[in-house]
């Protein structure tokens, strides 16, 4: 089925088009999801949104782009608002623990995740490596998302951003140099 | 002969070790950046199509809503228009204020007359 019928059934609410669209686009949302997020039960629960939010709005959805990006960019900023309220949740509730002592449990640093998808020789390597991928800016994080998890093109990359391709090379340059910086400091501290 | 030098030994041997620990460093840093090359896609759960219906039908309870009726928002809204009035009044009266006393004779004309008579002039 292609994406201009998927959306004409869609917009029909053909409930096997919506079961074909979640069945094709779920294993997308979710790795990049779950790579943004880096916890599998926040990721089922954001990826759920996001098809809710798809079938919600699909007749405002006018087609100028690929169905794939669309999804991709509403899973995006699904994840970041998440992200986001993760770290007011955090602020709070670092300001609660200085008033109230007993009170840290949300000061607390998740253990450090592991992607069910890489391979057990380079599990290690890529705990390290997502540890590093969480520090990076909201853009570098996307960016280096979109390209190593989801293999996406810079040029996907930047319409799913709605950036031009010259500011995807930029934060990809500069998600690799911090990357190189901070995976530097985890070899140190590992190896003193 | 060569003779050899404690001293210089003893750097060259530092040195050695430096190069030989960036090497392991950068080497160990390639490596885990490139740790994703061969990476598979995560499956999301069998029970997805089945959870996201479930969540399609029953709307979250604990989101945030802030209901208003009409005369409620008129109220907000007539509150932050007088509040924008009474900022931009303030403004101007400040600003005529200072244009006065910017000019002194302005200033001893007004203070001067003002003594004669109270009323305008």
């Amino acid at each position: 089925m292609t994406d201009a019928e998927i959306l004409v059934l869609l917009k029909d609410n053909d409930t096997t088009a919506y079961r074909h669209l979640v069945d094709r686009f779920g294993p997308f949302v979710y790795n990049t999801v779950l790579g943004v997020l880096q916890h599998p039960g926040d990721a089922e629960d954001i990826t759920q949104e996001v098809f809710v939010q798809v079938f919600q709005s699909i007749h405002q959805f006018k087609g100028e782009s690929k169905l794939s990006t669309w999804m991709y960019r509403i899973a995006v900023t699904k994840s970041l608002e998440l992200l986001r309220s993760r770290k007011r949740k955090k602020r709070f509730a670092f300001v609660q623990s200085l008033t109230q002592p007993g009170n840290n449990q949300l000061t607390i640093d998740p253990p450090h995740f592991q992607h069910p998808g890489v391979i057990m020789e380079q599990k290690e390597h890529a705990q390290y490596l997502f540890k590093a991928i969480e520090k990076l800016p909201e853009k570098q994080k996307t960016a280096f998302i979109l390209h190593k998890l989801e293999d996406q093109s810079y040029q996907e990359i930047a319409e799913i951003m709605q950036v031009s391709l010259s500011s995807v090379e930029s934060l990809m340059f500069r998600a690799k140099q911090q990357l190189r910086k901070l995976l530097g400091d985890y070899y140190e501290n590992l190896k003193p | 002969m060569k003779i050899s030098n404690p001293r210089t030994d003893f750097l060259i041997k530092v040195n050695h070790l430096i190069n030989m620990h960036t090497q392991e460093k950068e080497n160990w840093i390639d490596a885990a950046l490139n740790s994703l090359d061969a990476i598979e896609r995560a499956t999301p759960p069998a029970d997805l199509y089945a959870r996201i219906l479930d969540r399609q039908n029953t709307p979250r309870q604990n989101a945030l809503r802030v209901r208003m009726t009409p005369p409620q928002r008129w109220m907000v809204a007539a509150s932050i228009a007088l509040l924008l009035f009474v900022n931009v009044m303030t403004c101007i009266k400040m600003k005529q204020q200072f244009a006065v006393r910017a000019n002194p004779a302005g200033v001893f004309a007004t203070e001067y007359f003002g003594f004669l008579k109270p009323v305008d002039i």
